[in-house]
């Protein structure tokens, strides 16, 4: 059984004791984050160091130990995961689902709702929550899609991409019309092979996925 | 990009594996829609009961529903750990009620949510609105996260077993045992003590310290209404069984216990 680390909590703060456990779930989850994890925290937070971390883990610790006080038992996972989740929903869901995509739920609810009686606020908790599941789905097959494919058939994709949304299109400049088409014609089996393998995707999927591509990836071969 | 990869090594170093169950069983009544915390040595295994029954019907709950897959329900559920949790429809189990009340509970789901989850797993052809589930059942990682809760929770299976087990247990004849509440004078004996006695009509064997099996061999004397004498004691059985035990408050040594022992079966004498 992992150490319980209620006595440091209650019933008053045991501060330097508490302080090396703050210390140890800053530096795991100073390890723990990806980039991708900073660079939605240092959006809101600035540069993100461990002594940045710790601030945040006091923060969050104090905030939740009310919420703590019953349970017989907590141990330093609890602690971790309890700090790690927070992070979660406050820096990275933020960053996945933007600003705009939380704008546009919201109209739409509001627009959908003036004529129901259902709890608005429920309903946009729950759309924001199933939206970010989403968008973290298609982030991850962005990631299998470039791991899979080759830097040339990625500007492929951004080509065809920009194509089909008839946008400025400043990708594979020096190949032939015909040769570009031939190029995205003998990637479609390709890539559709990856979506398959990953369970497939419809419709809406798919036009999330290109702008989610779009932006993410597309930029780097401008 | 490795978001759902970091998210699962993290939570499969911290989530709990053997399961620990109070000593003590808690006084609550089990309610459908009521969350029980189960203790591992890590983070705790969280279940949501959707129906009552001799077993209840649960399902896992997981507070890392980035991994949600077309069969998990994502709810609000307020609790320490986090305040979105998701209904895991593919990890279903049967859990009796003295499994649950060595468990925490922990609050209630949504009582719509139960009513969704109940129709998912009664009509196989009911699915989850994608407003209110995840996506992507298919994906490597997601799939690897399938994989990691079966293996935390192979123990909650080993309930059902155990269940099964025990109810075979009780299926098969049991040996009536009488207990006598009176204090039986036994005479004194050898105390070179035997552990079997024969006599005309039955065999006497010593069980345990305070426990006679008697095996009846007058197949007379069988399934009929009978007297049982031990010393100054008696009782009445209806159909004298095959075999029976008899436990007194006090050791029991059988050649004493043989002497005052007798059965009195209808026009039968032992």
């Amino acid at each position: 059984m992992s150490k319980n680390l209620k006595d440091l909590l209650f019933p008053e703060i045991k501060t330097e004791l508490l302080a090396t456990i703050v210390e140890k779930i800053a530096g795991t989850l100073m390890k723990r984050f990806s980039d991708f994890e900073k660079k939605c925290i240092a959006n809101h937070l600035g540069e993100v160091s461990t002594e940045l971390l710790k601030g945040e883990v006091w923060k969050i610790i104090l905030e939740k130990r009310n919420a703590l006080k019953d349970r017989d038992n907590i141990n330093f996972s609890f602690l971790y995961t309890i700090v790690k989740n927070h992070f979660l929903d406050t820096y990275v869901k933020k960053k996945i689902i933007s600003a705009e995509t939380e704008t546009d739920i919201k109209n739409r609810i509001s627009t959908t709702s003036e004529t129901e009686a259902e709890p608005l606020g429920a309903e946009i908790f729950s759309l924001m929550d199933t939206e970010y599941v989403k968008r973290i789905f298609i982030l991850e097959l962005i990631d299998i899609v470039t791991k899979e494919l080759s830097e040339r058939e990625l500007e492929i994709l951004c080509w065809n991409i920009h194509r089909a949304r008839k946008e400025e299109n400043p990708f594979l400049k020096r190949m032939s019309s015909d040769a570009k088409y031939k190029a995205w014609n003998r990637l479609k089996p390709k890539l559709a092979e990856i979506f398959k393998k990953c369970g497939g995707v419809n419709e809406e999927e798919f036009f999330l996925f290109c702008e989610i591509f779009s932006s993410e990836i597309c930029t780097e071969f401008r | 990009m490795r978001f759902l990869e970091n998210l699962l090594e993290d939570y499969m170093e911290n989530a709990g594996m053997g399961i620990v169950l109070k000593d003590r069983k808690g006084d609550f009544i089990i309610e459908e829609g009521a969350v029980f915390e189960i203790e591992t040595e890590r983070i705790p295994i969280l279940v949501a009961v959707i129906n009552k029954g001799e077993l209840n019907e649960v399902v896992l709950m997981s507070y890392q529903y980035e991994f949600a897959t077309e069969n998990d329900l994502i709810i609000r559920f307020s609790h320490p750990l986090r305040d979105i949790w998701m209904l895991e429809g593919d990890f279903v189990f049967y859990l009796s009620e003295e499994f649950l009340k060595r468990c925490t509970p922990v609050g209630k789901i949504p009582e719509e949510a139960l009513k969704k989850m109940k129709k998912f797993l009664e009509d196989d052809d009911s699915y989850f609105d994608k407003t209110e589930r995840g996506i992507g059942e298919n994906l490597p990682i997601k799939v690897a996260f399938k994989k990691f809760e079966a293996e935390r929770t192979r123990e909650l299976l080993g309930e059902l077993l155990a269940k099964v087990e025990q109810a075979e247990q009780s299926s098969t004849p049991k040996i009536p045992t009488f207990f006598v509440k009176e204090e039986v004078k036994l005479p004194a004996a050898a105390r070179m003590e035997k552990t079997a006695i024969e006599r005309k009509n039955y065999l006497l064997f010593k069980e345990d310290a305070n426990t006679v099996k008697i095996k009846i061999t007058n197949y007379k004397f069988l399934n009929k209404k009978a007297k049982i004498k031990i010393g100054n004691a008696e009782f009445e059985v209806t159909s004298l069984p095959e075999e029976f035990l008899i436990t007194l408050q006090t050791p029991i040594n059988i050649e004493a216990f043989s002497k005052v022992f007798k059965i009195e079966v209808e026009d039968e004498l032992d």
